[in-house]
């Protein structure tokens, strides 16, 4: 009586092996006309976000492990308040911040997340913060200076097929120009847990409500 | 200021690279990212072409969510699984990001819940590795690089020529009457190799141990040591 010509471990190497051909076939073969209909959009936005949000954890040019100054500069109250928040495992995000510059004449906001947990305790390149069911999080949008721009704020949210718009109540400082947008993370856990990129556009609240800035940040909403 | 020392293009780049681009300047980031993302876009493009070619139509938007996706599984937690990648065991980085990006694809399109083109959920065949997907991913990955190791020292036990049987009775799955016709065997000596090859396989994997890769911060300290 022979043994079957097949196990487990049998199936997963050969399995394993076929998909390296796989690969190997790809690479070498040559490009096929329906490979236009694969090419991403001409923009460029989804891929100008995402490198943007990866830079966004990047250390500053010298010394290592040192946050960019520009973040340290913007250190308010509550990004203080951080340092003694992390011994307790909740704190104010290292900020995900970075101007998108699809306005010709941004205003220079940065963004910071509050709220949520770090994914790594001490890390110098945390990655973005994690926030559970429950959860509530604020992003802060801070001016280079002190401004009054009349200003509309719209969040929307993306991930994978999912691309949302989020009604988040916003306020804006008349005297600062500090703008403070209140959400919950349950309105992203819901449609589906995982890495988000959030994207914050200010307008001109006056027609043809030119756009001013626009940010993005990283959250990732736990399961 | 510390120089980016970033290779030309994507498969030359360095597990230092990546360990300075996370623990070194913005323009090092920025470099990796650049070369990342296209290399990124053109394994999952690469990875989509039997499906495009079945639905004759744009995917393009797709396309882009699975780029998406493929980048942010290999960044997050400070790249833990871009850093999973390991030239020494034969693996360029092209190659280890088309698994990253294979593997997601594979699992996605095996879910009801995000299933991108939820009229089509045969088109998974058309790509499947026939590897059960695990729940996660990091565990999955290594999982696969232990059965690598595996056929690659099962190659070098059994030599070419049983090498050769093993790929048609194994991988290519081919009936053993037509081996032994081609071979010029008898079809109970096909059924005793693969037996042989069999045991083979298990001995092996019972007594292997994957060697791996350094730490990434033993690796940036080694590299600082000998390029001062």
């Amino acid at each position: 009586m022979h043994e079957p010509m097949n196990d487990e471990l049998m199936h997963d190497l050969a399995a394993v092996a076929r998909l390296e051909a796989r690969r190997s076939d790809s690479d070498a073969s040559p490009e096929a006309p329906e490979d236009r209909w694969t090419r991403p959009a001409r923009d460029r936005q989804r891929r100008d976000l995402l490198i943007e949000g990866f830079l966004a954890g990047a250390p500053a040019d010298a010394p290592a492990h040192r946050r960019p100054g520009r973040i340290v500069a913007l250190a308010s109250t509550a990004f203080a308040a951080a340092a003694s928040l992390l011994l307790a495992w909740r704190l104010t995000s290292p900020p995900e911040v970075t101007s998108v510059t699809t306005p010709s004449d941004p205003l220079g906001y940065t963004l910071a997340i509050e709220g949520g947990v770090v994914s790594q305790r001490g890390a110098p390149t945390a990655g973005p913060a994690t926030f559970a069911a429950g959860d509530s999080i604020r992003l802060r949008l801070i001016p280079p200076t002190p401004m009054r721009p009349t200003l509309v704020v719209h969040v929307h949210a993306a991930q994978a097929d999912h691309h949302i718009k989020l009604d988040w109540p916003w306020r804006i400082d008349p005297l600062e120009g500090v703008i403070e947008v209140d959400g919950q993370a349950d309105d992203l856990r819901r449609i589906a847990p995982g890495t988000w990129t959030l994207s914050v556009s200010l307008r001109d609240d006056a027609p043809p409500h030119q756009p001013r800035d626009r940010l993005i940040a990283l959250l990732e909403i736990a399961p | 200021m510390d120089r980016p020392n970033l290779a030309r293009n994507g498969d030359e780049i360095l597990p230092e690279d990546i360990d300075r681009a996370f623990h070194g300047s913005r323009a090092a980031r920025q470099i990796l990212a650049d070369r990342l993302f296209t290399a990124v876009e053109g394994v999952v493009r690469k990875i989509l072409r039997p499906i495009v070619k079945a639905l004759q139509r744009d995917i393009g938007q797709e396309v882009e969510d699975f780029v998406q996706d493929t980048w942010l599984l290999l960044l997050k937690n400070d790249g833990q699984i871009l850093r999973l990648w390991d030239p020494a065991r034969g693996r360029s980085l092209s190659s280890w990001i088309y698994l990253v990006a294979h593997r997601l694809i594979v699992r996605r399109l095996k879910s009801h819940v995000r299933h991108p083109w939820p009229g089509h959920i045969d088109l998974v065949a058309l790509i499947d590795d026939d590897l059960t997907p695990g729940p996660d991913a990091a565990p999955d990955l290594e999982r696969i690089l232990d059965l690598e190791y595996l056929l690659d020292r099962l190659r070098e036990t059994l030599g070419e020529p049983r090498w050769r049987l093993f790929r048609q009775i194994f991988i290519e799955q081919r009936a053993p009457a037509a081996i032994a016709a081609d071979e010029q065997m008898e079809v109970s000596q096909v059924y005793d190799l693969s037996s042989y090859f069999r045991r083979q396989a298990r001995n092996l994997a019972a007594n292997l141990e994957r060697p791996r890769p350094p730490e990434a911060a033993d690796r940036v300290r080694t590299t600082l040591c000998t390029n001062p």
